[in-house]
């Protein structure tokens, strides 16, 4: 009832401007609750409180106060809480939230007078009023005083920004004039200083950790103007750093999607796994050839072309169970960056996209942790300090216990059969001082499989990698970055019989990279570096398991190989409204002994039939080399202030190709290093794009355009055998492809209702042409790629139906994919057998799904130990069958076909996680 | 490369592992069947041609593709066929019954000589193979049945090959031809006849349903190299096993393995014909496609022609055991049919003993000496030719 009363009572408020003298109060307590201590001071004086109770939390306070100032009082009761206290006239007490009703302007205002204008210096909100900025003011200063005089058109403001709670200055802050592409941020002593366009402005403040706060600065004249900004009080709610509102307009760069991991928590689930990279898939331009399905297609390019990276290090297989689940733990992830069309100067080696996925930085401060429990996984993460303020260490970790489903299971042949997988990270920062930092991240991921009391099948991605920042000055500075990688797979058969093997293969790759920045004036930002990387491969050994079998050990020699890279980039504003950025990247490839290369007659299939020679190199002589320029360049060109063009043409090469002969990726792929008979392959990417944003930067609206050359890209002759094979040139051919759409993008970013809609249009085609029938596909026509799906819509939506209930709903339809299909059936020695049409000559029904789920945070008591959160999803709520696959087999002479779904039915799933 | 061991031997894992999972319930993914409907048709011609080194008349069979959810041999019929050497000897075939084509006299591929196969259709079309030529004689080394473990770990015999080429690389297609013995258990040598239905009169009858010959030809691909992990010598190499629960082990086996020394090239068509015909895995399914033999259309050259004109060099082995060798003293397995229990039949049973002996359903079996019943038993069980012929083959060895 009391906070009825304060409602009404503050809407019908006449604001008096004079603090009234505050009476002094003798009060002592121990250990109480706020609102014990708040009815001992209604006991002891006249005073009376107006607040709602559900605020005060479980903060308790102790203190002991003799003839003090109830001013005084107050404040200390209230200092560590995100209470704000203000006595009003008529001994009233309001207590708000988050927000400081002031009855004056503050101190801080460089020593002119401000005249109110209407009377009304201080603009509020009711408490309660929730919004985008909820349990935020906004605030109106002015600055300076109106000249007549003046015609300037800009005046600068400076000041310091200080966080209330610690009393620190604040730096990194991003300062941000919204609708107006202004911004700065704070430096490390909490200075800033900016230039506003006379009159009103939205100056919106934030920084990790901190709460956004926008202020209303109308500014007259130069000023000084002293923020105060608090920490994110709801520690425990999402951090959502609107890192640069205007982004999307602004950056000169095309075909950049992020994904905040925190922003996809109420996004539906399946299988109760918040999963990062599936949520990508929803955006426009990168696809997976099917659900379930290992890997990613950006923009018509195969899953080989994506340089994903964990902290810098190469991930080979994010994935696990066959692509079900993805490998990255979503705990410990802060952001992905996804870069499909302009890839930054510093990343190479791959033609179409780059997955940044970066962890978390733990919590310096204090301790923390998320965890939690869904059907198919359990997971938690910490946060330690370890040196309060300076250094932190993060811990992930996530187990499936499918073996204990499938022990419990009553089907006599799963309970005997082993299916897990489980991967681990962590990640140590350490500041050393406000110059150096430093930080290592380790990650494990595996997957083991045995269903069949014969085989157990299992393969593994290992990283590390340590970076160090470097500052020499506030224009300088620099990156060392060191990270080592390894994917290996292995089958073991061991079913009593003449055939037990044992195989594995085992990739690893070390990279050094040193990337530079200097601020250069007027605007231009140079990245400039270096980079090697030194490739290992392991193809495979098979070895004989068990005396009785009759294989015999084989081994594929390993591959060696050097990649190098130097690179330089220029962001730079030509004027207002034109901005570019420029790079050039040299990449170079060496392919390195010892080895031994078969030579082949040139301009003919090679074959047994074709090989000249065979050729000896020694450790480490460079076998063949391969390298060229590659250019980055982008530009962006504003139309209007909220409008924006784009441009960007890019070349990339790539030096490493997994062999694979599936139609979707198999984590038995495995990568083979261009050398003397396999050249890398190459693209060379052209984008455009529109991009706006409306009503303060809520909506973003993009629409981009690409078409891409693919030049050498990798393809098999129908049913090779690429595991274990020497020769494997005699089973490759190189051809080309081209790739193009247009995607279109509106995200609404905050608001009740959130999430975005996306459309895409595009192709993916290939070509094998050749003088000889063996090495031509579909007789050397153009023909779809296995991932072709021209129509492509994707809805996310969020809204919030209460502060702690939220609904959520995903919508997907894609054209069905190509597949190629069985055209006939005829009598080869008295065995019946199918022959196929040409590649890809059909496509399986099309895709679509709906998933929805409800989402409930736990009450947001402050002190609470743990806040919780669940997740209730039903992934593809229709039920729709959606084919994976249409495969035939031969089965007793005649011809069964089958086709297989991953998730046919609606799969209901009650995920919990809470922080601590 | 030995050819049990291709991508398909743990890629069929995989899929089973899958599968089960899913299956099981962790997942509620699914794998169902359903009607196949040809989708496009494509008419094809499928020649299907072995001429060996060994002097015979020669066979040619010519089908057609047909629908997917066909399943009948459609013959090219009144096709001229003929074989044509380096030296320009042609060999004409002739049409014996519809789609199969035998050489008008006897020859025997040569090496050295390159041969091609020329196909005229009924409707004017022109085909032809590739030159083709018969690879170095070699014959079959050793051939043997030895006790041992199946994939599933079941026991029972194998039938192994050893081979060893002097070269590096060898490829070798088998056919078989197994024949065994059948004893039918319940056979008396007697038959019941009735005078009236109270006089029944025990005959002597059926002597030759007492043993009998059976022959199975081998189904499917057999193919194996030395060109793979066991370098140029193959010892125990499988051409087929039979589950000791297999009534056709019973008594006395026989198996006829014929060697075909095969081209690599031959050898990549059978390995791809297997391939595409074993199963698959369900979450990465490999790329099929149409492959092509050695066969094509001289005047469209993307015509798809199917089959594969191969001419190999030809050895074979016959051996015989018999249950006791390999398993003395140890129980038979089943017989052919399952429920050979003698049961009483007479006038007031139904149907009655007249009716079961009218429908050749049964077969007499023996008589109660004190109620005078008669026991009768399922046909199979007394009567071998239900399963086999009862002329002993003119190979048989006992």
């Amino acid at each position: 009832m009391r906070w009825i009363l304060c409602l009404g009572w503050i809407l019908g408020l006449q604001w008096a401007l004079a603090q009234e003298k505050v009476s002094t109060i003798s009060i002592a307590f121990e250990n109480s609750s706020l609102k014990e201590v708040i009815g001992t001071i209604e006991e002891v004086s006249d005073y009376h409180f107006f607040y709602v109770e559900e605020w005060l939390g479980d903060h308790r306070v102790s203190g002991s106060y003799a003839d003090t100032s109830l001013d005084l009082v107050l404040h200390d009761i209230f200092e560590r809480t995100i209470i704000n206290f203000h006595i009003l006239p008529g001994h009233k007490i309001v207590l708000t939230r988050n927000n400081i009703i002031r009855s004056d302007l503050p101190q801080v205002f460089y020593g002119k007078t401000e005249e109110p204008a209407l009377g009304e210096e201080v603009e509020t909100n009711p408490v309660f009023y929730t919004e985008e900025y909820n349990s935020e003011k906004m605030e109106t200063v002015r600055i300076g005083k109106e000249s007549p005089n003046t015609r300037q058109g800009r005046f600068t403001l400076t000041g310091r920004v200080r966080n209330i709670g610690t009393g620190e200055f604040v730096s990194a802050l991003a300062i941000v004039v919204k609708d107006k592409n202004i911004g700065t941020a704070t430096d490390d002593n909490g200075f800033y200083k900016i230039e506003l366009p006379a009159g009103p402005n939205l100056v919106e403040t934030s920084a990790i950790g901190i709460q956004t706060s926008v202020r209303r600065v109308i500014i007259y004249n130069d000023g000084v103007l002293d923020l105060e900004v608090r920490e994110s009080v709801e520690i425990l709610d999402e951090v959502v750093v609107q890192a640069d509102a205007t982004k999307n307009v602004a950056e000169p760069i095309t075909g950049v999607a992020q994904i905040e991991v925190e922003k996809i928590k109420t996004i539906p689930l399946v299988l109760g796994e918040r999963d990062m990279l599936k949520v990508a898939t929803t955006l426009p331009g990168i696809t997976t050839a099917g659900e379930g399905a290992a890997g990613y297609n950006v923009r018509g390019g195969r899953i080989d072309q994506n340089l994903i990276l964990l902290d810098n290090a190469v991930v080979y297989n994010p994935s696990h169970f066959f692509g079900i689940f993805s490998a990255l733990n979503p705990f410990t992830t802060g952001t992905v960056n996804i870069y499909k069309g302009s890839i930054p100067v510093e990343y190479g080696g791959r033609l179409s996209s780059v997955f940044d996925i970066r962890t978390k930085e733990g919590n310096v401060e204090e301790f923390a942790g998320e965890a939690s429990l869904g059907p198919v996984t359990s997971n938690l993460s910490l946060e330690v300090p370890i040196v309060k303020g300076k250094s932190s260490l993060l811990m992930g970790g996530r187990a499936t216990y499918s073996q204990w489903i499938l022990r419990s299971l009553k089907e006599e042949s799963l309970k005997n059969s082993k299916a897990s997988f489980y991967d681990v990270v962590a990640r140590y920062d350490h500041k050393i001082n406000d110059n150096n930092a430093i930080g290592v991240t380790g990650y494990f991921s595996n997957d083991a499989f045995n269903i069949t009391s014969d085989s157990l099948y299992s393969y593994s991605n290992r990283l590390f990698s340590l970076r160090w920042n470097h500052k020499f000055s506030d224009k300088n500075t620099a990156s060392l970055l060191l990270s080592n990688s390894q994917y290996r797979f292995n089958i073991e058969f061991d079913g009593n019989s003449q055939n037990d093997f044992d195989l594995g293969y085992k990739i690893d790759e070390t990279e050094f990279k040193l990337k530079m920045r200097y601020l250069g004036g007027k605007g231009h930002s140079f990245d400039y570096g270096l980079s090697t990387k030194l490739y290992n491969v392991n193809p495979g050994s098979i070895e004989p398991l068990g005396p009785e079998s009759i294989l015999e050990t084989r081994r594929i020699p390993k591959e060696k190989g050097l990649e190098a890279a130097l690179f330089v980039s220029d962001d730079f504003d030509l004027s207002e409204k034109l901005s570019l950025s420029a790079g050039l990247r040299y990449s170079m490839f060496a392919a390195l002994g010892p080895s031994v290369q078969r030579i082949y007659e040139n301009d003919v299939p090679k074959t047994q039939e074709t090989l000249l020679d065979t050729r000896t190199y020694d450790k480490n002589k460079v076998i063949k080399t391969y390298g060229g320029p590659e250019a980055r360049l982008s530009a962006r060109y504003y139309l209007r202030p909220d409008l924006s063009v784009k441009a960007s043409f890019g070349n990339t090469f790539q030096y490493i190709h997994t062999l694979s002969n599936n139609t979707t990726a198999s984590p038995t792929d495995t990568w083979k290093l261009s050398d003397s008979n396999i050249k890398p392959q190459r693209a060379n990417q052209f984008s455009v794009g529109l991009y706006k944003n409306f009503d303060d930067n809520i909506y973003e609206l993009s629409l981009e355009s690409y078409f891409k050359k693919f030049t050498d890209i990798i393809d098999y002759k129908v049913g090779a055998d690429l595991l274990l094979n020497e020769d494997i040139e005699t089973e490759v051919f190189q051809g080309e492809g081209k790739a193009y759409g247009i995607e279109l993008l509106l995200r609404k970013n905050r608001g009740k209702l959130n999430g975005w809609l996306g459309y895409t249009y595009s192709r993916s085609l290939i070509k094998f042409d050749s003088g000889f029938d063996e090495e031509r596909i579909n007789n050397g026509e153009y023909f779809p790629s296995n991932f072709d799906k021209p129509h492509d819509i994707s809805l996310v939506a969020n809204y919030k139906l209460t502060k702690r209930y939220s609904l959520s709903t995903n919508f997907v339809y894609q054209t069905g994919r190509p597949v190629t299909f069985p055209v006939g059936r005829y009598i080869y020695q008295g065995q019946n057998h199918v022959f196929y049409s040409e590649r890809n000559e059909f496509r399986i029904p099309d895709y679509y799904r709906l998933d929805i789920s409800i989402n409930i945070e736990g009450n947001h008591k402050i002190k609470k130990f743990a806040h919780s959160f669940w997740n209730i999803s039903v992934y593809n709520v229709l039920g729709r069958n959606n084919p994976y696959s249409v495969f035939f087999v031969s089965e007793n002479g005649s011809i069964k076909a089958y086709k297989s779904s991953i998730f046919s039915i609606p799969v209901p799933t009650i995920t919990y996680n809470f922080k601590f | 490369m030995i050819h049990q061991f291709n991508g398909n031997v743990w890629r069929s894992r995989i899929f089973r592992t899958v599968l089960l999972v899913m299956f099981g319930g962790a997942l509620n993914g699914c794998v169902e069947s359903f009607d196949v409907k040809t989708e496009t048709f494509e008419e094809a011609l499928v020649v299907d041609a072995t001429i060996t080194n060994e002097l015979k008349e020669q066979e040619i069979v010519l089908g057609r593709s047909f629908l997917l959810e066909e399943f009948d041999f459609v013959a090219e019929e009144n096709a001229q066929v003929r074989i044509i050497d380096d030296a320009q000897n042609a060999f004409v075939f002739q049409e014996t019954t519809p789609g199969r084509y035998l050489s008008t006299s006897p020859f025997s591929a040569q090496t050295g000589t390159n041969y091609q196969l020329l196909i005229t259709t009924q409707n004017g079309r022109e085909y032809a193979s590739e030159l083709t030529s018969l690879p170095p004689p070699d014959p079959m080394q050793n051939l043997y049945a030895s006790r041992t473990n199946g994939d599933n770990g079941e026991e029972g015999i194998a039938i192994f090959v050893d081979f060893n080429a002097p070269e590096s690389e060898r490829y070798y297609r088998y056919e078989y031809e197994e024949t065994y013995k059948i004893i039918a258990p319940r056979w008396t040598g007697s038959q019941v006849v009735f005078i009236t239905p109270a006089q029944p009169e025990i005959l002597p009858a059926y002597a030759n349903e007492h043993i009998c010959y059976n022959s199975n030809a081998s189904e499917g691909i057999i193919i194996a190299s030395t060109n793979g992990p066991a370098g140029g010598t193959l010892t125990r190499f499988r051409t087929r096993f039979i589950d000791r629960e297999d009534y056709i082990l019973s008594h006395r086996y026989s198996i006829l393995v014929r060697q075909h020394v095969i081209s690599k090239a031959a050898y990549s068509h059978f390995e791809l014909l297997e391939k595409f015909s074993g199963q698959d895995n369900v979450l990465s399914q490999s790329q099929p496609g149409f492959f092509r033999g050695n066969m094509y259309s001289i005047a469209n050259s993307d015509e798809k022609v199917l089959g594969y004109f191969d001419v190999s060099s030809l050895s074979e082995k016959r051996i015989f055991f018999d249950y006791a060798d390999f398993f003395p003293g140890e129980p038979l397995p089943p017989y052919a049919a399952t429920e050979c229990d003698p049961f009483v039949a007479g006038f007031a049973t139904f149907p009655t003993i007249a009716d079961l002996l009218k429908d050749n359903l049964v077969r007499y079996y023996s008589t109660d000496p004190l109620t005078e019943d008669i026991s009768v038993v399922l046909r199979g069980c007394a009567d071998c030719t239900v399963f086999g012929d009862p002329e002993v083959p003119e190979f048989w060895i006992d």
